[in-house]
């Protein structure tokens, strides 16, 4: 298990990761999402080392790794957010380095890149320079290139930017598949389709953890009522008048000719939106994370 | 072992960029043989008039030799006084030889005219050395005319020329263009290859696989060393080959002042690159380093002649230690014994940019 304890990182007056404590349970899948620049990658690369924290202690299964990342990255792999592969060499050149420098046995090496290889679609493209595939593809040879050293632990940082929707439901197909193998993964993502897939999802604002929890637990606890409301007329002036109103602004948003309304403790204002119908409705991971987002001290 | 996977992908790479390969293997030959024709010294087919006011066969035979010179291309000859600033002004000569009578105290005329030059001094090399040759040519005539005439000078010097003995400046400036070519390929290639991974972020990868930060060092930095010696083995048969200047020192002794230089200027590029977070800034400051390198070698102008508060800046300019001991070995044929001090220098400051970049390259990957 891989446990955070603290964890800061300020660039100058800028909190990047703020006091963040976390555990990661072992054989799931953990969904950070949060906006740009909400400090999910500089918070993975604390794990790895390749950030420097300024205060907290990282345990890998309950024994503090100190100053020692090798102790992480030794079973680690690791995506950064962009592609990181030579486009120069070919898809089989990138698979052949990579397993030469994590010295992956030599009669291992062969069936093992066919495995990946197939199992990612890349097959036929191994022969392909690595800078003339497609975005999605690309993001699965980067994948295939850190799973060659079989590591426990996976990170992804973004993987998905970018890439067309076809190729990111294939590529969290694998991922699901890889938790199913038993690896531990972790993924950041600023998409909330993405994060509904995880075991245990981290919205991240600010350096800071706004809420952690399962999809299930997180709707459970859902502390607003959600309203779905179809206003009179415009839905556009309705939003306008709205958001006049201090007491309610901050809770509705607009969703396809629907506006929603969040509402928090006993007082409701409803009766202020013209509405034509309204509708009490489950919260979805996006209202969910809306909510925190907004009520950051409401955590 | 995991470096030479490190540099076998880093061959590959530089390999399969077609016009890499071009800057790489042709430029410097195309560059040798630019260079080897256009940084020179030597001054000819300076374009000169000549007025002579004079009666005296001696000033016509003077003229005539101007004339037949072919350090100078006679524009016209005429006995007609001009107007000489616009002429010059006019740049249709750079040089005025006028000669004129000169009388003794009875207004007899004298042997020998009174040669005045008049120089355009903008190119005040050129200038210097085309009076020099003037005077020359007047020098030598009035010696063999005397000498006919059963005179003997006193006291006379010999000039004997070893290393380089027709003066040509192509013999000085040959072994040093191979060195600047080192300097050039080197540099830029390696400034760039380490910001090149932090910029792909092939860096981050790169630092939590099983390398450690000094095989990455020195993976990255292997290869560009091989290639500078290749580039090297190139420059000196394009000089050899089409300048015809003799190699009369020891092939060995070059290389290995040339390793021990190319670590040096691997090291001071490699810090280069630790410095920059773009590859735009680091060929940039390469770009820099490198020209004031080369003002300060000793390549165009004697390092003796550099202002004294600049000498620290030669005296740890890698480039002027090569070039010196590159032209020794090249023109004097010099042992080792002529010139361990330099490599001794070349070696401490080797030592101390590698160390200092590679501490920098340590504490930027520990951020």
């Amino acid at each position: 298990m891989l446990e955070l304890d603290g964890l800061c990182k300020s660039y100058d007056s800028i909190k990047a990761v703020d006091n963040i404590s976390l555990s990661i349970a072992p054989e799931s899948l953990t969904v950070l999402a949060g906006a740009d620049g909400a400090g999910k990658s500089t918070l993975l690369k604390i794990i790895l080392g390749l950030v420097k924290k300024d205060r907290g202690k990282i345990y890998l299964d309950q024994k503090p790794i100190g100053s020692d990342f090798s102790k992480i990255t030794s079973i680690t792999g690791y995506m950064p957010e962009r592609f990181s592969l030579y486009t120069d060499l070919s898809v089989e050149e990138n698979m052949n380095f990579f397993s030469d420098i994590q010295e992956v046995p030599r009669r291992r090496r062969e069936d093992l890149k066919q495995r990946l290889l197939e199992k990612t679609g890349m097959l036929p493209f191994k022969k392909r320079r690595a800078g003339a595939l497609s975005g999605g593809m690309k993001q699965k040879l980067a994948l295939s290139t850190i799973l060659l050293s079989s590591p426990d632990i996976i990170i992804l940082d973004e993987p998905t930017t970018g890439v067309d929707p076809l190729s990111r439901i294939e590529f969290f197909n694998i991922i699901e598949e890889l938790k199913e193998e038993g690896k531990t993964i972790i993924v950041s993502t600023p998409y909330l389709d993405e994060a509904e897939k995880g075991d245990d999802i981290v919205f991240i604002k600010n350096g800071k953890i706004i809420k952690q929890g399962s999809i299930q637990s997180l709707k459970e606890n859902f502390p607003a009522r959600l309203f779905r409301i179809l206003p009179e007329g415009n839905i556009f002036k309705a939003i306008e008048s709205i958001r006049a109103d201090d007491e309610i602004t901050d809770n509705v948003y607009i969703r396809g000719r629907y506006i929603k309304y969040m509402q928090s403790g006993t007082a409701g204002f409803i009766d202020r939106i013209p509405a034509k119908e309204v509708k009490k409705v489950s919260p979805t991971l996006e209202d969910i994370y809306l909510y925190y987002e907004r009520n950051i001290n409401a955590v | 072992m995991r470096i030479f996977y490190l540099l076998k992908k880093e061959l590959i790479e530089i390999f399969r960029q077609k016009e890499m390969l071009v800057i790489m293997f042709i430029a410097p030959i195309l560059q040798t043989i630019i260079l080897g024709y256009v940084v020179t010294t030597d001054v000819n087919n300076i374009p000169v008039e000549v007025i002579n006011l004079s009666k005296n066969k001696a000033a016509y035979r003077i003229a005539n030799r101007i004339n037949r010179s072919d350090l100078f291309d006679v524009k016209k000859i005429t006995n007609q006084p001009g107007d000489h600033l616009k002429t010059l002004k006019q740049g249709k000569a750079k040089s005025i030889i006028i000669l004129r009578d000169r009388y003794d105290k009875k207004r007899k005329p004298l042997a020998y005219p009174e040669i005045q030059i008049l120089m355009d001094g903008i190119d005040s090399n050129t200038s210097v050395i085309a009076a020099g040759y003037f005077n020359g040519i007047a020098r030598q005539f009035i010696l063999e005319d005397m000498r006919k005439k059963g005179f003997e000078l006193p006291v006379e010097s010999q000039t004997l020329i070893r290393f380089n003995p027709n003066l040509k400046s192509i013999n000085y400036m040959g072994p040093g263009i191979v060195a600047l070519l080192l300097t050039i390929i080197s540099m830029f290639l390696t400034s760039i290859t380490l910001v090149r991974e932090k910029e792909q972020q092939t860096m981050d990868t790169l630092l939590i696989s099983r390398l450690t930060p000094v095989e990455i060092y020195l993976g990255k930095s292997l290869p560009m060393a091989l290639l500078g010696l290749i580039e090297m083995g190139i420059g000196i048969l394009v000089v050899i080959l089409v300048f015809g200047i003799p190699l009369r020192g020891s092939l060995l002794y070059l290389f290995l002042a040339s390793v021990i230089f190319l670590f040096a200027i691997l090291s001071y590029a490699l810090l280069i690159s630790t410095l920059c977070s773009s590859q735009q800034q680091a060929l940039f400051f390469s770009w820099f380093s490198m020209v004031t390198f080369l003002l300060l070698a000793g390549l165009f102008t004697p390092v003796e002649n550099i202002p004294k508060g600049l000498h620290w800046i030669a005296d740890i300019n890698p480039l002027q230690y090569l070039i010196k001991i590159i032209r020794e070995i090249f023109l004097k044929g010099n042992g080792i014994e002529y010139f361990y001090k330099d490599l001794l220098i070349l070696g401490a400051i080797t030592v101390t940019v590698l160390t200092l970049s590679l501490l920098n390259f340590k504490r930027l990957v520990s951020k």
